[in-house]
Parts: structure tokens; C-alpha cells; sequence
């Protein structure tokens, strides 16, 4: 498990904790923002694993969603 | 909002201008078409076509071949074909995309999005305009069954009906056009039905009824209007089935076509875009990601109860949180999926092709990106209007929009600076095709041509010169493997029995044929031709405009029907044929003096019949999978080889013809007040 990996399980643990969909999906935007510069210099291999945080943490979002709605 | 409505407007005029152009286009999988070819299409639905190599039943695309045959013929005795690619197919395309994704997202924009992304342009410049449609009434035919669900309740009513057959007829038209595309329509529809069922809290309360009328609506109106190929599909049975199957795919194939990336298909980005060489991948394009961004940022306005995303009637128009959740899923899933073996959880994809039915029509993964156009054309235009409303406060300029576009536009400029080949790139026919076109269709007698390593797009084929693509009947990879094939004496003598006359090596216009590297190689080509003038047995007969196209002749031919001595041996004897449709033929062999075989060189299929006075013949297997048939009878024999399912296809469409009335006239009794 690489470095990113750690830190994305990290933040995903704090946003379930937090329980806040705005933050998920922000965070998304966030590692897809930061994927840009990384393709652009041709750090792939970063660059893909950030876009796949991103659809988690958007799948987080969703999920959240609908727990905020149960409540 | 009228300048963005102008923009889109202009957008779309310079992405599709070259239309316009009096030139044809070609694709890799649309080829010009000579009207020596098309005053052979048939104008009755044909489940065979006899012009493609040695012989193809369509089974898996009659809908499309149908409409692509009577048009071609119908029309081109007075129009050229440059006229009819852009009025039956280009032009109708383009209406259809616009209007249907219109209808959905209520949102030029969304338009935009839907007719005009990477993905849709990479296959219309490719030619495979089938898929193209199915694509573009895609929209269409979730919002007609979007529109039934407010009826579906416990009690049935009129309304339901009528939207059921409206949605059904729209529907079975785009199963008539493409299974897969309409594969996929139907999963997005089933999820939304499931979806809004659940959210609605009518798990409890499941409105059997109501489904079971939309249903089978759907299911009655599909299998009438695609009965003429349905029928004739079920009398063939297994093999049928199985010949449309291998039509599509395996694992291996699916693996080897996952060419995009997770990050590719969450862009929205097409990985062959803009060349769309086969197999050429490019790196990511990072300003793509912006796409995703902008869709996947609607989630951020989750929690109001309902937004407005246009549409000037009262409800329609207007999103509700589940909706768009909906709509978030359904990109989040099409993304995933379009990767095909790629990771991320690649397994997943392995055990849908493996197990869900119907999933192995998707050796292309590609074919997902369906749900990313229908999800990103809804998101998009969502979000803008939101910010829009939030950040533009200076007299509804729609700044937001506007930059939007202004991004979409740069994001196409491949298009528009001519790097998007196919049809987006309209070139004058080659001279050297219309000679060699003339030359061939000048000999009323059948042959077959063989080309080296496949038919050009401009190569002429008729259903009296059927033109054989050499690698893909031998199923080898490149021209050095067919000249090794070649260079076998055996199949020498198989050219003989497949009627072929001539052997061609193309010009290759599209630089497709010939490569090395995914470039085009004239070294390549001159290779081949060195080793073709080495053969003993061809001579060189011809070549067209300084050497471009080569048409060497082979020594010896068949007809298209003889006779064989049940030793195998061919027997000399005088027999005419005529043929009469693209899937039947009057065969006249004349007297017998014994039993023998009538040899028929069309790739061996057990549905062809051969049928004189009362007696009918079944196909048999030659040792070359060539068809046979046992003539008994020593007197003079005349009769009519036929492929039996066309003859179930001519009922099918009657029934079609039949039920199309029907269900009409219902319709229209149910609109009555």
C-alpha cells in the first residue's frame, strides 16, 4: 500500500466520522483538481489513484446522503 | 439565455459543418457505396446478404441493414450516394441525437453534451452509425418511460396504456436499430423504476398491475416490430443464436478492447480520441477532468426537496434530490463499467461478462459511455444553472454558461482543426477506385475479387462480384500471413472453389491496411506486392492510376454453382443461375446421366435449401464447409436455392405490417376522450 492510499483511507475515515456529505464531495473535487497537474506531468500512476479517490469520496457523498436523510 | 442558445447553436454548426460539404465521407465502418453495388440491395428486409465475402446472414443487425439496403437502392438510381449518406443517415442522426437528448435534459446544453462529447464523435467518425442512433433516440426512449411513472399506481388507467405503447413503439425501434444500445436503455430504465419505487415507499405496496401493463406492452410492441428478424432466428435455432453470440464476444476479446482507464471514462474522454486509430490509446487529457468535476459537484446541492433545472411547465423540468442521485449513480456506474478490464475491481466486470445474460454484447466496454453521456448531459447543465443563479447577479448574463461553453468548444478543437477523421472529413473518391469499380462491374458474369488484406472503403462489392476481406475470412492478422497462405498450393485450389477471379491490393486511402506502428507502410505494401509478382500462378492484370490499386488474375474460377461427381471430382456440365433476391437463386443444371452433387460457394450454412418442384434439399457440408445438395434425379433439373429463413422474415414482417396497425389503432383509441 502506497503512501496516497494511507492518507485517502485517512481522510475517508474522518469524513465517515464526521458524517459531513458536503466535505466528501469536496474532497473528490479536491483529489480530482489535484489529478490535473499530475497527468499533465506525466505522473500517472499518482494521478490514477487520485481519480479513483475522488469516485470513492463521491460515493461516500451518496452514502451520506442517505444516512443525512434517515435522520 | 439566448446568446448561450446561440452559442450552442454555433457550436454545433461548426462541429458537424463539414456535413454540409458536397464530398461523401468514409469511416472505417462506412464505405462508399457505388451504384453499381446499390441497384443490387434489396428492397424487401433481407436476413442474408450475399456480397460480403462468402456469404453472411444478419441476424444481429437486420434492422439496420435493412434500412441501409432499401434506401440504397430505392434512391440510388436517382440520387448520389454522397446525397443519400447525408439525407437518410447523417442529417436524420443529427435531428434525432439533438432532439431526443433535448427532450431529456430540457437543456440545450445538455444537447450539447449528448451530441458533441468524445465519445459519440469518435463513433460517428468511425462510421458505425447503427450505434450512432441507437444512441441518439437513447434519450428519448427513457424519457417516454420516465413520463409513464407517474400512472403507475395500484389502480390502471388510460394513460398508462398509451404511454406504455408510446414508450414500447420507441423502444423496439431502437432494438430494431442496435440490441446492445437498447440492452443498456433497458437496465437504466429497470434501475429507475426500481429506484423511484423504493424511494417512493411502494416497496410495500408493489403496483403489479401497473408494471405487468408496462411490461408487456413493451415486450409486445418490441417483438412485432422486430418479427422479421425474430422468427427467422428462433427457426434456426441454437446456431443461430449462436452465430449472433460469436458475433459479439469472449473474454479474451473483452480484455483485449478494455482500452480506457478509470480516469478516461470519468472524464468522459473517448481513449481513441480525436485520430481514433484502432488500439491507439493516448494519455489522459488533464483538461478533461474538469468534466467530472462539474458533474459530480451537483451532489453539493443535495438536500433541498426540489431545484429547478428549466422546463416551463409546472413539475416538468424540475429535479428532485432523487433524481439526481439517480442520475449521479447512473455516471458513477457507466464510468466503472466502460473500463472493462481495467482496474479498479476489474473482477467485477469478468463476472458480469461471465455471468449476467446478455452482458458478453459488450466485448467493447465502451458501449458505457452511454450512461456517462446520459449522466454528465443531466448533471452538467444542473450545476450551471445552480451556480448561474448563485454567482450571476448581473442581468442573466449566465457567465457560468457561457464559460462552460467557451471550454466545451476548446475541448472539441481536434474537430475543428481537422484532426478528426471519418466522416467528419470528406475527401473526393479516388480515381483509382472508380476505374477498377468500372472495370469490374463491366463483367456481367460472377467472380469474387480477394483483397489483400482487406476491401478498401472505397472497394466495390456487388452481390455479382462479392468481395472477400482476406485476413478477416482467414483470420490472420496481416497481409505477410496471408501471402504464406497463398503460397500453399491447397488453397490455390480453394480460391478455384470460391470463385475468386481476381486478387487486389488496395490503395490504401486510409492508411489502415498497410502498418507498421499503427503508421501507414508503403514498405509494407511494396513487400507485398513484390511477393505477388513472384507467384507463377497470378498474372498481373491491371493497375490503376500509376500502380495504386494491383488486380492480379488467378489461373482458374468457379461459378457460383457446379457439379461434383459424389467422388468429388467436377463434373463438366451446363448450368445457368440467375440470382433473385440477395438470399435466393433460379438454378437451371440440366440433365444427369447420375446422382451428383450441385456445389453452391457460399460459406456452408444448414438453412440453405435447394428446392425443385415438390422435392427440397437440405443443405449439406462440403470438406471446404462449402454447401451441397444431393441431386438424385437424372432429368432436367431446375429449381430455386433459397435461404429458408428469409422465407419465415417475409411472414415476420407481414405480422410486423399487421401488428404495427394494431397497435396503432389501440393507441389511438386510448387518446380518444
Amino acid at each position: 500500500m502506497k503512501g496516497q492510499d494511507i492518507l485517502f483511507f485517512i481522510l475517508l475515515l474522518i469524513t465517515v466520522g464526521v458524517h459531513n456529505r458536503k466535505l466528501a464531495v469536496f474532497l473528490g473535487l479536491f483529489f480530482l483538481a489535484l489529478s490535473i497537474p499530475l497527468f499533465s506531468f506525466w505522473v500517472f500512476f499518482t494521478a490514477e489513484r487520485f481519480v479513483w479517490y475522488a469516485v470513492g469520496f463521491f460515493c461516500l457523498g451518496i452514502i451520506l446522503f442517505f444516512f443525512e436523510r434517515k435522520k | 439565455m439566448k446568446l448561450v442558445n446561440l452559442i450552442v447553436f454555433s457550436i454545433f454548426a461548426v462541429v458537424f459543418f463539414s456535413w454540409v460539404s458536397p464530398l461523401p465521407s468514409v469511416g472505417q465502418d462506412w464505405h462508399y457505396i457505388f451504384p453499381e453495388t446499390t441497384r443490387e440491395f434489396s428492397v424487401v428486409p433481407s436476413v442474408y446478404r450475399s456480397f460480403v465475402s462468402l456469404g453472411q446472414n444478419t441476424f444481429g443487425f437486420a434492422g439496420v441493414e435493412a434500412y441501409y439496403q432499401f434506401t440504397g437502392r430505392i434512391f440510388g438510381a436517382i440520387l448520389p450516394w454522397v446525397l443519400i449518406e447525408k439525407l437518410f443517415w447523417f442529417l436524420p442522426l443529427l435531428g434525432i441525437t439533438i432532439f431526443s437528448s433535448y427532450r431529456l435534459t430540457k437543456s440545450l446544453i445538455g444537447s450539447l453534451i449528448y451530441t458533441t462529447n468524445t465519445y459519440v464523435l469518435m463513433i460517428i467518425g468511425g462510421g458505425q452509425l447503427g450505434v450512432a442512433l441507437a444512441y441518439g433516440i437513447a434519450p428519448l426512449v427513457l424519457q417516454l418511460f420516465f413520463d409513464i411513472f407517474p400512472y403507475v399506481t395500484k389502480r390502471l388507467s388510460r394513460k398508462l396504456f398509451e404511454r406504455a405503447i408510446l414508450a414500447g413503439m420507441a423502444f423496439a425501434l431502437q432494438v430494431l436499430i442496435d440490441m446492445r444500445i437498447a440492452y443498456l436503455t433497458a437496465g437504466i430504465i429497470v434501475f429507475w423504476y426500481l429506484w423511484e419505487l423504493f424511494h417512493l415507499g411502494m416497496q410495500k405496496q408493489f403496483p403489479f398491475r401497473s408494471i405487468s401493463v408496462v411490461f408487456l406492452s413493451v415486450l409486445l410492441t418490441t417483438v412485432v416490430l422486430n418479427l422479421f428478424w425474430i422468427l427467422p432466428l428462433l427457426q434456426v435455432g441454437i446456431s443461430g443464436v449462436a452465430a449472433v453470440q460469436h458475433m459479439y464476444g469472449s473474454v479474451v476479446g473483452a480484455k483485449f478492447f478494455s482500452f480506457a482507464d478509470f480516469s478516461n471514462t470519468i472524464a468522459f474522454l473517448h481513449p481513441n480520441w480525436p485520430e481514433n486509430l484502432f488500439g491507439k490509446v493516448y494519455f489522459m487529457r488533464s483538461e478533461f477532468l474538469l468534466i467530472p468535476m462539474l458533474a459530480f459537484s451537483s451532489i453539493l446541492f443535495l438536500g433541498r426537496n426540489r431545484v429547478d433545472v428549466g422546463g416551463k411547465d409546472g413539475a416538468e423540468g424540475k429535479m428532485t434530490n432523487s433524481t439526481l442521485v439517480f442520475f449521479v449513480l447512473v455516471g458513477l456506474i457507466g464510468a466503472f463499467l466502460a473500463k472493462g478490464f481495467n482496474p479498479l475491481f476489474e473482477n467485477v466486470y469478468q463476472l458480469f461478462f461471465t455471468s449476467v445474460p446478455g452482458f458478453s454484447m459488450f466485448r467493447d466496454p465502451t458501449k458505457f459511455y452511454l450512461l456517462i453521456a446520459i449522466s454528465y448531459s443531466v448533471l452538467i447543465p444542473f450545476v450551471l444553472k445552480m451556480l448561474d443563479k448563485r454567482i450571476t447577479k448581473i442581468g442573466h448574463l449566465h457567465l457560468v454558461s457561457l464559460l462552460f461553453l467557451m471550454y466545451w468548444f476548446t475541448l472539441l478543437n481536434p474537430v475543428w482543426t481537422g484532426k478528426v477523421g471519418g466522416l467528419f472529413h470528406p475527401v473526393p473518391v479516388p480515381s483509382e477506385y472508380i476505374q477498377l469499380t468500372s472495370n469490374l462491374a463491366n463483367q456481367k458474369t460472377f467472380f469474387r475479387t480477394f483483397w489483400i488484406p482487406q476491401r478498401d472503403v472505397y472497394g466495390f462489392f456487388s452481390n455479382t462480384h462479392p468481395a472477400i476481406d482476406s485476413a478477416s475470412e482467414l483470420r490472420i492478422g496481416s497481409p505477410s500471413g496471408v501471402l504464406v497462405w497463398l503460397e500453399n498450393k491447397k488453397n490455390q485450389k480453394t480460391l478455384e472453389r470460391w470463385g475468386v477471379k481476381y486478387i487486389i491490393l488496395p490503395s490504401d486511402t486510409q492508411g489502415t491496411l498497410f502498418v507498421e506502428d499503427r503508421k501507414y507502410s508503403q514498405e509494407q505494401k511494396d513487400m507485398t506486392q513484390k511477393q505477388l509478382d513472384s507467384f507463377p500462378w497470378l498474372t498481373k492484370k491491371q493497375s490503376f492510376s500509376g500502380g495504386k490499386i494491383i488486380v492480379y488474375q488467378t489461373p482458374k474460377y468457379n461459378n457460383r454453382f457446379w457439379i461434383e461427381d459424389l467422388a468429388g471430382n467436377t463434373k463438366e456440365s451446363f448450368i445457368s443461375s440467375k440470382q433473385e433476391t440477395g438470399s435466393s437463386f433460379i438454378v437451371d443444371v440440366g440433365e444427369l446421366d447420375s446422382p451428383a452433387l450441385l456445389i453452391f460457394s457460399e460459406k456452408y450454412d444448414p438453412s440453405w435449401e435447394f428446392q425443385s418442384g415438390d422435392k427440397i434439399v437440405k443443405s449439406k457440408k462440403t470438406h471446404d464447409n462449402l454447401n451441397s445438395f444431393f441431386l438424385s434425379s437424372q432429368s432436367a433439373i431446375k429449381g430455386t436455392v433459397y435461404y429458408a429463413p428469409q422465407n419465415i422474415s417475409i411472414v415476420g414482417l407481414s405480422l410486423t405490417g399487421i401488428g404495427l396497425v394494431g397497435i396503432g389503432l389501440l393507441y389511438y383509441l386510448m387518446r380518444r376522450k
